[in-house]
């Protein structure tokens, strides 16, 4: 069963299309990502899962159904634009607001305790959010997000002002969640942070999904015919290889139809090549990226 | 917990469980008593209890009767203490009494006073605005001394103007007198407050919703619980906090009153009485008139994005609060005007037009009925407003929410 299922929403505000035509759907022990450049519709399409807009049209089920009141509880959003009381500690401020999902306030202040001791905060419980780092209130935010222990977990840009330890604690944590069972949607536009943690993405583009599946079957589906090499010394001469491009210090080699990447190891080795690297060009997220907007702005 | 009441406590507890809010409740009594105290040292500095002489060359007071306390209100305590009035037989003798500072001053009553009531007034420096009052009293009681003192003490004393409605008046019977002086006033009183709470709950409300979307906490918000709970939390408990203000100056002027009436025995604290009957016309207006302030604020505070603005804004709401009071003049003098009737009738001036008939004329209950269903029909079509406006406009930064959009189907 899946958590959430949307099916071509699509939403206005005014003359201005915010959202086109957008649908996936994304199921439990799952992480899946929303990539898009900014203004792509990301955001919108979140607030419409989370019934904060409405759609103009499409279906939206969450937990199984429409979004209800009861359902709130169950979720867990850390939107991109942080919205904590700045002028409250930062204990009762997130004790607060767990109660309002529903947390006994014995069972939030015991929870509470341990994430503060887990993200390095509970020295500054007693302080003003508003006193503290930005990296401390994105850590804080991502507390309020999961404290109530949720089935669905929407995060926005989660790392946005973290440094690399913070950004490792916090993806420690969505990992463990996710291994937990939780349905986890992070909308980021930050490709590496995503190929390392999405099962799935899916890609929006001016308001309409322009790719979406799992990791490695969009990987496979814009895998060039290509292998990366490098050798000590001159490249020996090689069949089956329409072109090469030097590539990062390596060569890119691009591959005739014919040819395997097999037939241009094997003839590295015959021509007793020191071979230093050799593999299979893999896209990256963001040259996926950069292709399927191109091709879904030429079509 | 129901989160609505969650919302409630918390914004109730966030403002009131405050030091600074102590110093609110302690604030108002504190700047009364400061201004009654103000009050009684420039009248001490203006008053002078040393004898004031006078001298008769006319012969017009024969052998005249001592003043009588002369008392500009009920609450004059000062009044009890009697100047005394010193006779000359010239005017030589009360200049040189008045040199040696015996006297404070001297009065001469010209030898035509019969026929010109004509008093000359001497002193080096100004005599006390006591010893002045006393004096003429003084004259008055001895113009009078054919009549029993009694009646003279009376007839000096003046008008005391006692107004009755009898059982059966359209609104009730009523009594307005001197001595029911402070009792008449409370609808005024409670006008008053009620203004208070209007401005107190709009401006609060106005901060915490935009200050909310500023910083992004209504998205955080909105996924726990829903529009209604949130907006109707936060009116309870803002509302809350302010009758809780209320509540603590109320419990303070009661104790004043108190004190002042029955240990200091001030005619005016004595005769304190609240009519219930009026009270309820009161509240009857007032809940749904607060209810339909709290939901245009709502409805102005969601399509606002700058906390300044909103601040200015919500002025407009709390004028028509303010506006009966221009029709001071004719309230006085006909409180059964058509015209105020009208607005008695009009949502957001109708409980201040209320208080201010209230206070010197019985309403008729159909008019306080009418009054009340009218401003409850604009409450609900406020909140309605209010909720469209609040589901468009709550993460719009930047761009102000026109009203045709509200209005609009897609809201």
């Amino acid at each position: 069963m899946n958590t959430v299922e949307v099916s071509h929403i699509r939403k206005s505000f005014g003359t201005a299309r915010a959202v086109e035509d957008v649908s996936f759907s994304a199921e439990p022990g799952q992480i899946l990502g929303l990539l898009g450049p900014n203004g792509a519709g990301k955001t919108t399409s979140i607030r419409i899962i989370l019934d904060i807009y409405r759609a103009d049209s499409g279906m939206v089920s969450v937990l199984d159904g429409p979004m209800t009141e009861g359902k709130k509880a169950r979720i867990g959003y850390l939107p991109e634009e942080r919205g904590l009381y700045q002028d409250l500690p930062l204990e009762p401020c997130l004790l607060y607001l767990a109660t309002l999902k529903g947390v006994a306030p014995k069972v939030a202040r015991q929870r509470l305790g341990e994430y503060l001791e887990r993200f390095d905060l509970a020295a500054h419980k007693n302080k003003k959010v508003k006193e503290l780092s930005k990296g401390m209130q994105q850590k804080a935010q991502m507390i309020n997000t999961v404290l109530h222990q949720p089935d669905l977990i929407i995060i926005d840009e989660p790392f946005a002002a973290l440094d690399p330890i913070n950004t490792q604690m916090v993806k420690d944590l969505i990992l463990q969640l996710r291994d937990g069972g939780a349905t986890i949607l992070m909308s980021t536009h930050q490709m590496h942070q995503a190929e390392e943690l999405c099962d799935r993405i899916v890609l929006i583009d001016q308001g309409r999904d322009v790719l979406s599946g799992k990791l490695d079957e969009v990987r496979r589906r814009y895998m060039g015919h290509a292998v990366i090499v490098r050798v000590a010394g001159e490249l020996p001469p090689l069949e089956g290889v329409a072109s090469t491009a030097r590539q990062n210090g390596s060569l890119r080699l691009a591959l005739a139809e014919s040819a395997s990447p097999q037939d241009v190891l094997r003839q590295l080795v015959a021509h007793g090549a020191a071979v230093e690297r050799f593999e299979i060009a893999v896209p990256t997220l963001d040259e996926i990226f950069i292709r399927a907007v191109k091709e879904g702005t030429t079509s | 917990m129901n989160r609505m009441w969650l919302i409630a406590w918390h914004e109730y507890a966030m403002r009131v469980l405050k030091k600074g809010f102590l110093l609110a409740v302690a604030a108002l009594p504190v700047f009364v008593i400061a201004m009654v105290g103000l009050g009684a040292f420039i009248e001490s500095t203006e008053r002078d209890d040393r004898p004031l002489g006078y001298v008769d060359v006319a012969g017009a007071l024969g052998d005249p009767r001592p003043p009588v306390a002369w008392a500009r209100g009920p609450d004059d305590v000062g009044a009890a203490r009697l100047v005394p009035m010193a006779r000359f037989g010239s005017a030589d003798e009360a200049l040189a009494a008045l040199r040696r500072g015996e006297i404070q001053a001297y009065y001469v009553l010209a030898p035509d006073y019969a026929q010109t009531r004509r008093v000359e007034l001497y002193y080096l420096k100004a005599p006390g605005g006591n010893a002045t009052r006393q004096f003429w009293s003084f004259l008055q009681v001895n113009q009078l001394g054919g009549l029993d003192p009694a009646v003279a003490e009376r007839a000096t004393a003046g008008s005391n103007l006692t107004v009755r409605w009898p059982e059966g008046t359209p609104g009730g019977a009523r009594e307005f007198s001197p001595r029911t002086f402070l009792s008449n006033f409370l609808p005024m009183i409670l006008a008053m407050a009620n203004i208070y709470v209007l401005i107190s709950t709009s401006s609060t409300l106005i901060e915490a919703l935009v200050t909310e979307k500023e910083n992004r906490t209504i998205e955080i918000m909105l996924t726990s619980v829903s529009t209604e709970q949130l907006v109707i939390g936060k009116v309870i408990g803002i509302v809350g906090m302010t009758l809780t203000l209320l509540a603590g100056w109320a419990a303070l002027s009661v104790a004043a009153v108190w004190i002042g009436g029955q240990v200091f025995h001030l005619a005016i604290l004595q005769n304190v009485r609240v009519d219930g009957g009026m009270a309820l016309r009161m509240l009857v207006v007032a809940i749904p008139s607060l209810v339909l302030l709290s939901a245009l604020v709502v409805a102005l505070g969601i399509t606002l994005s700058d906390a300044h603005e909103a601040q200015q804004t919500s002025g407009l709401f709390v004028l028509p609060s303010v506006a009966p009071f221009w029709f001071s003049m004719l309230i006085f003098q006909n409180p059964a005007s058509p015209i105020l009737t009208i607005l008695t009738m009009v949502p957001l001036t109708a409980l201040t037009m209320l208080a201010l008939r209230l206070m010197l004329s019985a309403v008729p209950g159909w008019q306080v009925a009418a009054s009340a269903a009218i401003t409850a029909l604009a409450a609900v079509g406020a909140t309605w407003l209010a909720a469209r406006a609040f589901r468009l406009g709550l993460l719009r930064y930047g761009k102000k929410l026109s009203l045709r959009e509200i209005m609009g189907r897609s809201a």
